[in-house]
């Protein structure tokens, strides 16, 4: 019942990718954002990576809100790779580097990963969830 | 000791329920509706059970216990299969 | 009728148990192991009343199944809590 793919991710990558990451878009998104070492805005990145302004908007800020993304608010709104800890910001450049080389285990283990099991998960903590 | 087990119990399935359910309120996700009903009436059955021992031991309880048990796995189960890809 | 729900009521179980299981297994996280284990004894729980046919359950101990059982559940939510 174990996925083999999966195990090839290192464990602590794994509890990144879960805690962190919904989707593959936002891995996408986290390692332009962590190569470019620029500000993005939400249409710029969605037009980078063809997705709709909506969708980059949403995991833009969600990334923001899980401490990985500075927020800069200018004549547009704009976003900067920014881990808010030296432990996010290891594990930011380790998935960047492993998106290079192992991506269909990085998919595979979000795939297998259904955003309601992660619900299920947060409804057990006890303080308001970020 | 047993009554406080399942008084014990009832809180835990309680607590549970509440959880799940609160979080069913604000995420609309499906699988904690299902979860925090089963969790209701898992707590219902602790519940049961305390009032058979402590409240009225001389009637039979066990139809009633069993079948809130079953109840709430069937629902949990049911959670679990529909809405987990 | 009360033998047939509690052999449903632990089959039940063991299922919910095995999909907590593969749960853990895919996030890694041990709220949901704490649950499988839950469930196994659960249904562990319901097999012995079942097989036994006890109807007073709390005369025969048999409710200490049912306190470890909570106990996992509540330690995997302190334990979530803690992080």
């Amino acid at each position: 019942m174990s996925e083999p793919a999966s195990e090839e991710l290192p464990t602590d990558l794994r509890a990144f990718l879960y805690s962190c990451i919904d989707s593959v878009e936002q891995v996408e998104i986290l390692v332009l954002l962590c190569r470019s070492k620029r500000a993005w805005t939400a249409a710029g990145t969605a037009a980078h990576l063809s997705m709709t302004d909506a969708a980059a908007r949403n995991h833009l800020e969600t990334l923001a809100a899980r401490g990985l993304l500075h927020i800069a608010v200018g004549s547009e709104v704009s976003y900067t790779y920014a881990p808010r800890s030296a432990q996010l910001r290891e594990y930011a450049e380790r998935l960047a580097e492993s998106y290079t080389t192992s991506r269909t285990a990085i998919v595979r283990f979000i795939a297998t990963n259904p955003r309601r099991l992660k619900q299920f998960s947060d409804a057990f903590k006890l303080r308001d969830p970020e | 000791m047993a009554s406080t087990v399942y008084v014990l119990c009832t809180l835990a399935s309680t607590l549970c329920a509440l959880l799940l359910l609160r979080d069913y309120g604000r995420t609309r996700s499906r699988l904690l509706l299902w979860s925090g009903l089963s969790f209701s009436v898992l707590a219902l059955n602790n519940a049961l059970v305390f009032v058979d021992l402590v409240l009225v031991p001389h009637v039979n309880f066990a139809v009633p216990r069993s079948a809130t048990f079953f109840l709430a796995t069937a629902l949990l189960l049911y959670g679990l299969v529909r809405d987990t890809d | 009728m009360v033998t047939f729900l509690y052999g449903a009521s632990a089959t039940g179980c063991a299922v919910i148990a095995l999909f907590f299981w593969r749960f853990w297994r895919q996030s890694i996280d041990r709220l949901f192991l704490m649950f499988s284990l839950a469930f196994w004894i659960l249904a562990l729980d319901r097999t012995v009343l079942g097989v036994w046919q006890v109807s007073d359950e709390w005369r025969a101990y048999i409710f200490l199944l049912r306190l470890v059982a909570f106990c996992l559940i509540l330690y995997g939510i302190v334990e979530k809590n803690r992080r």
